[in-house]
This record gives structure tokens, C-alpha cells and sequence, in this order.
């Protein structure tokens, strides 16, 4: 199981010089079990404070959010989280890096490398176990950092533009990869994006948010059948929709600044 | 026309260089100063080591010196990594103990001497106390940085892993994270430690120590003893170093290798 129910979800921060800025307002969103759906939006738009909340790392300043029912206070064993990047501990050898979540739930070392490394063998680094993070290229960490997240066996996957420093190649590949996981594994992946073409590559839907305030301002279907084609007519068309929609708030972003003189 | 000269990791231009400061030590104080309690000539110092040797106190020195060295450098770890942890980490103690450790920081460790007499007397221990104070500042400093420095991520995806309390944060996230920072501060911590030790050890602690013995031949005005146990004082020093380094990055800071600082 893996639900998420968003209910009116406001944060604001405080900035340095007092002004307020209001990074979500109001979002409620329903996510239902299995479901890979992508945050996509301008920057500043709260698409990771967002990812955060859901993780429990950050707090609303109100509304509420639901996994399977159950409130989110804090971090909690349902939900897993692969960073942007240099999340893996660097002290510690890949084997012991995927087995850390288990090493936190107390179970003995034997069992707790036996899971880690099938979870490495899933990623396809059975070669690398005994490796250290900076002897890995960035495709290979992020790899890592994915069956560091698995290997609890969270119900709820949150990512947070985990391949967004990788070059185009490697992230395609990665993509498949991923989408291979999630299908074998049954998770509900929720993924923050700056790419269009990555959210439409993965997505069963796409949340597009527009910023200051951060509101949902459309949530799109994607009801092309996988493994989907880049070339495709379908495919090319939501792709152009989506980056039109982006490039319209990013307008309006460039426009609210021109007028308060922050250029 | 090109010199090839030997690499960089060539122990050729060690021995030159010093082999060149030999020669000029031995003409300076033979021909120029010609007054060995001024200036001891290489080989009268050598003769010395000879004599000492033979004497035999040698073995005893070293091991005394050790014993006050790890006296303070050992109450400089049990002290200072919890205390660097502790203001590191919880920034209400921070502000309350930062300003007591600003006070007492700048006071230099010699200036401690009498009250370590008083309150250990002409033992061990009061050598061992004034090395600790010298030794546990930078200790705790640098305890202190690394804790300040951890990035936010590792915290971050070690609570997403189940690592939640305080305790476990500290001990599978904090520590490794900031062992290179422990590792460079207890380096210089055993070098402080080592610099004070002449000065513990030159009001009577103990008959025997490699920085009593200084100020022994010193008043005997044999001064070429004075200075091989300088000499033995320096080396030690080097070999203290270079095994610490040695062991740090071989164990417990491996992953660092080829990591680019």
C-alpha cells in the first residue's frame, strides 16, 4: 500500500531581510497506490519543499498530509528518499550504504548485507559492493542511492531530481532502469523534475506548479502506454504542452520581477 | 641543454641538503665559534650520543615522556571530542559554554604550571595536566568545526533511513562524517602536546623524561647533551606524526582516498 493524501498544504519562509516569501499555498492532491507521478514547475515553485513536507524532513505551517491514513510527524519507514546528489555516506562502502537503513531497524549483519545485496543486484553494481562512493561515477551513485532507498522496502518513493546531474545519456538510461524497478517492485514514486521530457517519459501524471504563491496549476494525464517513444506524435505533442505551460509561468515570473525592480 | 634532475619523491635532495647543513654546523662551531658550550660541533654531539647510550638512561627518559605525553594527550581526547560533540551539536550549549572556553582558551598552558603543582604535586599527573591544557583546545576546536560542518544531506538521509535520535545521528552519521576534522585536530593536539612537554617536565616532576634531562645537562653546562636530546625530541616527534598519519589513512579515513579536498 502507498497513498498519499495532500490536504491544504501552506509553507512560507521567513528571509533574512523579514520579507515573507510564500513557497506553497493551499495544495491538496491525491495520490493513489502505485501511481508514478512527477512535480514539474519553474524554479522556486516549491516543488521540493513539497517532496519535503511528504518526507516529513520540513513542516507545514498548515494543512496535513496522509500516507495510507496515517499523519506524517516526522521521517517515518514507509517513505524512502533519493536526494539530488552526494546523499551517500561517503565513510561507508556501497554494500554498507544500502544496508544502513537496515542496520537502523536493528537487524543482524548477516541478513541486513543478504538484502542490500540483492538490492545491489537489482541496480546491477554486484561488482561494486565493496567500492567507496568516490570511486563511483555519478550514474553508479545515484544508482546506489536508489537501492539505498528500496531496501527498506518503502512503500512511498519520493525523488528529488535524482538525475538531474547526470548527462543526457546516462539519464535516459537510468529512467529505464527506474521504470523496470517500479514495476517489479510496486512502489508509488513521487519525482521532482526540472525536465519535461523526463516527466513525460515516466509519469502517469504530472502536477505542474506555478510559483509565488506555489498553487497546482494543472495536473495533466499522461495516457501514452510504456515503454514509451521520445519520437512519438503523442508523446512530442504533451511534451510541447508541458514546456509551453512552463515557459508561460516563467514569463510571468520575469514580469512580477521587472515590476519590483529585483532585476 | 636539459638537467634531468631526480623526481620530487627522491630521497637524493634530503640527504644533500642535509648533508651540506652538517658540514656547515661542523665548520661553524669548529672554526668559527670555537666555544662548544656556544655552539657543540656535529661530531661532539655525536660523541655525547655515544656516551648516553652507554649510560643507559636513554630507554627510561623516553618511556617517562611517553608516559606524561599520554597522560595529557589521552585526558585531551576523553575531554574534548564529547565537549566538541556537545557544543557542536546542540547549539544551546554552544552558547553556553562558548564563552567560558573564549576565557580560558587564550590563557597559554605554561601559565598553568603552579596551579598544576598545587594540585597534583611533583607527579606525573601534574606534567600530564599542563599537556592537556595545551593539547585540548585543538582538540575541541576542531571537534567542533567538523560537527559544524557536516552537510545537511548526510543528516538529512540518515533520518529517511530510520537514523532519527540524537544519539544515532552522532554516532553513525556526525562522527564519521567529521573524522577528518577529529584526525587534523588531534594532529596538532600531539604536536602541542609534544612542544609542552619540555616544559612539564622542567620543574621536578620526575627524575627521569627526555625534556628533564634538557634542563639537567643544562645546569651541567654540557651543553652537546643538550643538544642530542633536542635532536631525540625532534625525531620523535616526526616518527609520532608520521605513524599517526599513517594509521589515520590506512584505517579509519580509507574513503578518503583520491577524494579531492
Amino acid at each position: 500500500m502507498g497513498s498519499v493524501e495532500i490536504s491544504h498544504i501552506s509553507r512560507e519562509f521567513i528571509r533574512d531581510d523579514g520579507d515573507r516569501v510564500i513557497a506553497l499555498s493551499d495544495i491538496t492532491l491525491s495520490i493513489a497506490d502505485d501511481e508514478f507521478v512527477s512535480f514539474v514547475g519553474p524554479s522556486g515553485c516549491g516543488k521540493t519543499t513539497l517532496l519535503r513536507i511528504i518526507a516529513g524532513l520540513d513542516h507545514a505551517n498548515a494543512g496535513e498530509v496522509r500516507v495510507d491514513g496515517s499523519l506524517i510527524t516526522g521521517p517515518g519507514q514507509k517513505v524512502g528518499m533519493v536526494f539530488q546528489e552526494y546523499s551517500l555516506f561517503p565513510w561507508r562502502s556501497v554494500l554498507s550504504n544500502v544496508a544502513f537503513g537496515l542496520q537502523m531497524r536493528g537487524i543482524s549483519k548477516e541478513e541486513r548485507y543478504a538484502v542490500a545485496r540483492k538490492y545491489i543486484s537489482l541496480v546491477g553494481l554486484s561488482q561494486f559492493e565493496h567500492s567507496y562512493p568516490h570511486e563511483l561515477s555519478g550514474g553508479m551513485k545515484q544508482r546506489v542511492a536508489i537501492a539505498r532507498a528500496l531496501a527498506t522496502d518503502p512503500d512511498i518513493l519520493l525523488m528529488d531530481e535524482p538525475f538531474g546531474a547526470l548527462d543526457a545519456q546516462t539519464r535516459n538510461h537510468m529512467q529505464c532502469e527506474l521504470l523496470d524497478i517500479w514495476e517489479t517492485k510496486k512502489k508509488t514514486i513521487l519525482f521532482v523534475t526540472h525536465s519535461c521530457d523526463e516527466a513525460v517519459f515516466l509519469s502517469d501524471r504530472i502536477v505542474v506548479l506555478s510559483p509565488r504563491p506555489g498553487i497546482v496549476r494543472d495536473i495533466i494525464n499522461i495516457p501514452i502506454s510504456r515503454p514509451r517513444d521520445r519520437t512519438d506524435k503523442e508523446f512530442i505533442d504533451l511534451r510541447r504542452h508541458l514546456l509551453e505551460m512552463i515557459e508561460e509561468e516563467e514569463r510571468k515570473e520575469e514580469r512580477i520581477k521587472c515590476k519590483s525592480g529585483n532585476l | 641543454m636539459k638537467v634531468n634532475l631526480p623526481g620530487s619523491r627522491s630521497p637524493g635532495y634530503a640527504i644533500l641538503s642535509i648533508s651540506v647543513l652538517l658540514v656547515l654546523w661542523q665548520i661553524l662551531a669548529d672554526e668559527v665559534v670555537r666555544n662548544h658550550f656556544i655552539l657543540p660541533s656535529f661530531t661532539d654531539v655525536i660523541f655525547a650520543f655515544y656516551v648516553l647510550i652507554s649510560a643507559g638512561t636513554l630507554p627510561m627518559d623516553f618511556a617517562v615522556s611517553m608516559i606524561h605525553f599520554f597522560i595529557g594527550l589521552g585526558l585531551s581526547l576523553i575531554v574534548g571530542v564529547p565537549a566538541g560533540i556537545l557544543i557542536g551539536w546542540f547549539p544551546v550549549a554552544n552558547r553556553l559554554l562558548d564563552p567560558i572556553i573564549e576565557i580560558i582558551r587564550p590563557i597559554p598552558p605554561l601559565a598553568w604550571i603552579p596551579f598544576a603543582i598545587v594540585w597534583f604535586g611533583l607527579t606525573d599527573l601534574a606534567a600530564g595536566f599542563v599537556i592537556f591544557i595545551g593539547s585540548v583546545f585543538p582538540v575541541l576546536v576542531n571537534t567542533y568545526e567538523g560537527f559544524r560542518n557536516i552537510p545537511r544531506i548526510f543528516v538529512e538521509a540518515g533520518r529517511m533511513l530510520g537514523c532519527t535520535t540524537n544519539a544515532a545521528l552522532i554516532r553513525f552519521i556526525a562522527i564519521p562524517a567529521a573524522l577528518p576534522h577529529l584526525a587534523a585536530g588531534f594532529r596538532v593536539a600531539s604536536g602541542v602536546a609534544w612542544m609542552c612537554l619540555v616544559a612539564a617536565e622542567m620543574f621536578g616532576v620526575s627524575r627521569f623524561g627526555l625534556g628533564q634531562k634538557i634542563w639537567w645537562y643544562y645546569n651541567l653546562h654540557q651543553m652537546d647533551k643538550v643538544m642530542v636530546y633536542m635532536l631525540i625530541l625532534g625525531f620523535i616527534g616526526l616518527i609520532i606524526d608520521y605513524i599517526f598519519r599513517y594509521a589515520m589513512n590506512r584505517t579509519l579515513l580509507k574513503w578518503r582516498q583520491g577524494e579531492v579536498n
